[in-house]
């Protein structure tokens, strides 16, 4: 009976102490994330489009955080900045590769080896996995916290590599609340130069409520210097239970519509005598998409989704749309629409999100000198094809090779070899092996640059 | 040593003759063009920022004829408004343009001497730029960065100088006399002259990040260019939709080094040539029963004027081989389209459209010709705000398709002084559209 009033006693004085809300003491927050706080090193390829062995590569480094027993980490996307999903144009990180060599080190340990898992490119967030197996500690985040305007956070992350990579931990307070394109807070990024962007976002208390956001990597990029932005544990709570899985081609996508859209405006309901009309104005439905084939047509104002009021005022206002897009899970999505006077209900079947070129297969030749990739929806798009072109695109020359000298360059559309159409990427790597047993002197090129065609014809050196 | 020291001196003797003639022979080459050197400061109205605007620039030119012709180039004389020269006497006088020739880079002005109280100019003759040879000595005449009345001498570096089409630095038909005679901006449409004192070529273009690079329009080009021009006011082409390709590659491809012919890189969609049924790959051997042949690029531009030059709507018999085999193909040549459209600017809107001519629908990949392209848009302007940008499309203006430039023009002069209106135009970019709303004052 004593025993148990004690533990009453000792459980209350707990509670106590967590409601005076006494803030946190640095040093004790601090060792209290020793071990769960990892300091990533990976190497990231220099692959080149001039340079087809690839073999130049970057050492870098990254903070993660332990966030189970198992030893899943949750890093920065910028692990593996290629953006896996089509986004309509061109990519700058389009060739990057998948982080190799990876080892993380607890601080005051030895380097042990993970591996990738996944990553997220809405949230911005990456996830590895020690490979040693063993039950380890993990950081367990506050679930309901949302911070208000004003108050103090603190924020965990390394130092760069000439402090020794020590950990740093800072105070800051929440500057301003955003909706979009996510809920999120931003707070002063201050002077120190933090390892990267990335980091841990404590509360006063000194529990962790949430990550700091990389600034290159979510779609809406972010001046990481001066202000930093983070997002609060339930939004990325599902991916500690399911974290995203990297399979190449089978990585899973998120849904997708098929539209470009722009805000339907308070002066274009005006315009269309419609004061009250509120909604998200089409503006291109993409050849052979899900939009396109339930029949949506530039011009369309969507009205309400699934019964539920849209509107768009302002370019922001889309991210909503899309993110609900995206998240879905579900395929059917039923669309009230307003077309030219008069109001349509549209069912759209979602499909999944196109893969960009950097999941396209690729073929490639040393001999020639060339590598070349299928056509994937963001190519077309950024060269203005058709959306049935059929055909290859150059994805790389080897500087001064075979196919560098004869004038191929990068970007050029492949229609030809040897007379020979090339519909597939494997009718190209059918005729690379025919080139390897009937070693022809020459071979011809019949290749689309920009809106001219032309022959190229590229020595070999067999 | 005696004899060495002797012959020294012979040679230095020899050497100091030569170039008194030499110099003799600049001086009277000079004599002969210079009173026909023009001095040309066009004012010319281009369309910037979606806005009309007026810009000064300075130019060469050389008087060819009695009565007052001048040739200069096409970028010098394009767009203007008005035409200001002055001889190489320092007497200023009016021009007009008589016509241009974009894909040659000339242009034929005639001098007002009427009003300038004039009965004729000094001239100058032309020569024959097909017997020029490499070494020979060569005086630029010109304007070089305004500095008017200036000579500068060199050789001729290169008879046959090449370019490939850079956007609008564009010389399908010319060959190119290439020169270390100083060419710098100012000396366009000037002449290059040989110590004959005729003209042989005019000075079109330098490599500004080298030394010593210009280049001269032979002026067997511009002959027939004038011809055309006085004769009909513009140079009229003969056009059947091929491009081109050099068999230098080909003959190695396909093992035979003495294969003469052309090769068809590019058909243009719904070309005379596409209709014929003309294909890239094929080699074209003989036209109108005279062999042709293009081995090295630089006899590209003569392959080009064979067509160019024949009237339009011309019968054409291609003979060729299509995988090996020998063909004959008839086709009507049609006429070459226009090298710029007509600018046209909405103020109330801020912004300026162009016609969209075949040679910009081919260049921007435009499935149609339907529409008007935006050339600029005003800083600050309703078109600005409402999201309008410099290379859209305008597609539709409130729900009506625009038809072309004319039809813009129609529909936009309907709208007439009332600007309580807003407008909705349907914008086209690559292959994303977007609307945008032009506010009306209400």
């Amino acid at each position: 009976m004593m025993k148990r009033l004690r533990n009453f006693f000792i459980s209350g004085f707990f509670l106590l102490s967590a409601l005076s809300a006494a803030p946190a003491n640095w040093q004790q927050t601090l060792d209290s994330l020793r071990d769960k706080t990892v300091l990533i090193e990976y190497y990231a390829d220099l692959r080149s489009r001039e340079n087809m062995e690839g073999r130049e590569r970057v050492k870098k480094h990254l903070s993660g955080f332990v966030v189970n027993a198992e030893g899943l980490i949750i890093t920065s996307a910028n692990i593996f900045p290629a953006r896996l999903e089509f986004s309509g144009g061109y990519l700058s990180a389009a060739n990057a590769q998948k982080p190799s060599h990876i080892r993380v080190k607890f601080e005051g340990q030895e380097y042990q080896a993970a591996e990738f898992i996944g990553k997220d490119e809405d949230t911005g967030l990456a996830f590895i996995r020690l490979k040693k197996k063993g039950r380890r500690p993990f950081l367990k985040f506050s679930e309901n916290t949302k911070p208000a305007l004003g108050s103090r956070v603190l924020i965990v992350q390394h130092l760069p590599q000439n402090y020794d990579f020590q950990m740093i931990l800072r105070q800051r307070r929440v500057n301003a609340l955003l909706q979009q394109p996510q809920p999120s807070f931003l707070c002063e990024g201050g002077l120190v130069p933090a390892l990267s962007d990335f980091g841990l976002v404590l509360n006063a208390q000194g529990r962790a409520i949430g990550l700091l956001q990389s600034s290159g990597s979510s779609f809406h990029p972010f001046d990481g210097r001066s202000l930093a932005r983070f997002i609060i544990f339930k939004q990325f709570k599902n991916f500690i239970n399911k974290p995203p899985l990297f399979k190449k081609k089978k990585t899973v996508r998120k849904k997708w519509l098929g539209v470009y859209s722009q805000p339907f405006t308070r002066q274009m309901a005006l315009y269309f005598k419609h004061k009250n009309l509120k909604g998200i104005l089409v503006n291109t439905v993409i050849e052979e998409s899900p939009a396109a084939k339930a029949g949506l047509q530039p011009g369309d104002i969507l009205v309400a989704l699934d019964g539920k009021g849209l509107s768009a005022e302002k370019l922001s206002d889309l991210d909503n749309f899309r993110r609900f897009i995206r998240e879905k899970t579900d395929n059917r999505v039923q669309f009230k629409i307003y077309r030219q006077g008069r109001y349509l209900q549209k069912t759209v079947e979602l499909g999944e999100t196109p893969i960009s070129q950097f999941l396209a297969d690729e073929a490639s030749s040393k001999r020639l000198g060339f590598s070349a990739k299928e056509l994937t929806q963001d190519i077309i798009l950024a060269k203005q094809l058709d959306f049935d072109t059929q055909g290859v695109w150059v994805s790389g020359v080897e500087r001064a090779g075979w196919a560098d000298v004869a004038g191929l360059r990068v970007g050029d559309l492949i229609l030809k070899m040897d007379d020979k159409n090339i519909n597939k990427l494997n009718d190209l790597k059918q005729l690379f092996k025919l080139t390897e047993k009937e070693k022809p002197n020459y071979i011809s090129l019949f290749i689309k640059r920009n809106s001219q065609t032309r022959f190229l014809f590229v020595k070999t050196d067999y | 040593m005696k004899n060495l020291f002797l012959g020294f001196a012979f040679l230095f003797l020899l050497n100091h003759f030569a170039l008194a003639g030499l110099d003799q022979k600049i001086v009277s080459a000079r004599k002969m063009v210079f009173p026909a050197l023009v001095h040309i400061q066009p004012i010319k109205e281009v369309f910037a920022s979606g806005e009309k605007r007026k810009v000064q620039v300075t130019g060469s030119g050389v008087i060819f004829s009695r009565d007052g012709y001048v040739l200069t180039n096409n970028h010098v004389a394009e767009k203007a408004k008005y035409v200001r020269c002055t001889l190489s006497s320092r007497q200023e006088l009016e021009a007009e343009v008589v016509g241009l020739d974009p894909w040659t880079d000339l242009a034929v002005l005639k001098l007002n001497l009427k009003a300038a109280g004039l009965k004729s100019v000094p001239f100058a003759r032309f020569g024959n730029s097909d017997s020029i040879q490499v070494g020979q000595i060569v005086l630029a005449l010109g304007s070089p960065l305004g500095l008017s009345r200036s000579l500068s001498m060199g050789v001729i570096s290169s008879v046959d100088r090449y370019f490939d089409d850079v956007g609008e630095m564009i010389s399908p038909f010319n060959l190119w006399l290439q020169t270390d005679a100083a060419i710098n901006p100012g000396n366009s449409g000037g002449p290059l002259v040989n110590l004959a004192g005729t003209v042989i070529g005019i000075n079109s273009r330098a490599v500004i990040y080298g030394q010593n690079l210009g280049f001269a329009i032979p002026i067997n080009t511009a002959k027939y260019v004038i011809r055309q021009i006085l004769k009909q006011g513009e140079v009229q082409r003969s056009r059947i939709g091929v491009n081109w390709q050099e068999i230098k590659a080909y003959r190695k491809y396909k093992k035979q080094p003495a294969l003469e012919g052309v090769l068809i890189a590019g058909v243009e969609k719904n070309s005379p040539a596409a209709k014929a049924g003309l294909k890239p790959g094929d080699l074209v051997t003989a036209i109108n029963g005279r062999p042709v042949s293009a081995v090295f690029k630089e006899e590209l531009p003569k392959m080009r004027l064979l067509i160019a030059n024949l009237p339009i709507h011309s019968l054409m018999r291609f003979t060729l081989l299509e995988s090996g085999k020998k063909k004959t193909v008839q086709l009507l040549s049609v006429r070459q389209g226009k090298f710029n459209g007509n600018e046209f600017e909405c103020a109330d809107w801020g912004l300026s459209v162009k016609e969209i001519t075949p040679r910009i629908r081919r260049n921007f990949q435009f499935k149609s010709a339907q529409g008007v392209l935006v050339s600029g848009v005003r800083r600050g302007s309703p078109a600005a705000e409402s999201g309008v940008r410099r290379g859209y499309v305008i597609s539709k203006i409130d729900g009506q398709p625009v038809k072309d430039l004319p039809d813009f023009k129609k529909k936009y002069a309907a709208f007439g002084k009332n600007t309580a209106k807003a407008h909705l135009l349907f914008l086209q970019f690559s292959k994303r559209n977007r609307f945008a709303l032009i506010r009306g004052d209400e």
